[in-house]
């Protein structure tokens, strides 16, 4: 049952890395540890998944999850008591995973990224989620764990939002 | 609508081509898999290593505690209860201070008699 998961989650990777990129706003070697931390939930049998109909929404839910797990726990490493306490965390990998690399992106690429980061958190994940894989709004509902209607709200002002981001940001040289 | 429409489909060119670039960095699959894999073995040993060690621990602690309890030297006693037995007058010995009168009640010297505290000595 376990394997059956992991070898379907197989074809979702790449989209699971962008998505996991998102949530941890663009940097490489942190979504590398979120989606490295999400597949050990799997493996462990942490994280499972009871309709495999709707697996693409499942496992975006995880990664959002793990992603939110991670950045608290880097928060706590990085305040006064983490400092001072430093025990080792059995699930945290660190920084120096070999997955740390730098993004290569073209201009628009990271100007599209730059704009989205200045977006409210839920306006960026559900244009994420529609636009750039190809859920539908109530799969993006699902997967952010709010209501349709919320999703709907949040999608047509993202869009607006967006469009005058994207139409006076100065492209980077 | 049209406009709206035309635009959607600019956002969504746009975001594909981040996909696209994004997609061609991904670590592959069987990396990360490997790598959570390694992850989920237990770091140190068996699991009955990780629960005797910390026990034997706390029973050699105990042992080396209860062993310094027992074997602590006793206090010392107050100097109060052992100086007028030291000082017990020997009485075929002169005082040592001739005409002085050093005795107390319990035929004992007095340590302010022994030493003249109370008299005034000019220098």
């Amino acid at each position: 049952m376990k394997d059956d998961l992991i070898s379907s989650l197989e074809p979702l990777h790449r989209d699971a890395y962008g998505w996991a990129l998102h949530c941890c706003e663009g940097a490489a070697a942190e979504a590398g540890d979120v989606l490295q931390n999400a597949y050990l939930k799997v493996i462990q049998g942490k994280a499972i998944c009871r309709d495999l109909s709707s697996l693409k929404t499942w496992w975006f839910g995880v990664i959002r999850f793990t992603a939110k797990e991670e950045s608290r726990r880097r928060r706590f490493r990085e305040s006064l008591a983490g400092k001072l306490l430093r025990f080792p965390s059995y699930e945290s990998t660190g920084g120096d995973s070999a997955v740390a690399y730098p993004l290569d992106l073209d201009e628009s690429a990271r100007n599209l990224r730059l704009c989205l980061e200045q977006l409210p958190a839920r306006q960026a994940e559900v244009l994420h989620l529609v636009f750039y894989q190809d859920l539908s709004l109530s799969e993006a509902a699902g997967v952010m764990g709010v209501s349709l209607g919320s999703a709907r709200t949040h999608y047509a002002r993202a869009k607006t939002r967006l469009r005058e981001l994207l139409q006076f940001a100065p492209l980077e040289s | 609508m049209t406009e709206n429409h035309s635009s959607d489909h600019q956002l969504r060119e746009k975001f594909q081509g981040l996909r696209k670039q994004e997609a061609a960095l991904a670590p592959s699959f069987d990396r990360i898999m490997t790598m959570a894999r390694c992850q989920s073995t237990p770091p140190h040993g068996p699991r009955i290593a990780q629960v005797l060690v910390p026990l034997s621990a706390a029973a050699l602690f105990f042992l080396f505690a209860s062993f310094l309890l027992l074997n602590r030297e006793p206090e010392p006693q107050s100097l109060s209860s052992s100086l007028p037995v030291l000082l017990e007058p020997d009485p075929e010995r002169a005082p040592l201070f001739a005409g002085m009168e050093v005795r107390g009640e319990a035929h004992r010297y007095l340590s302010d008699k022994l030493l003249p505290l109370h008299l005034r000595i000019s220098l």
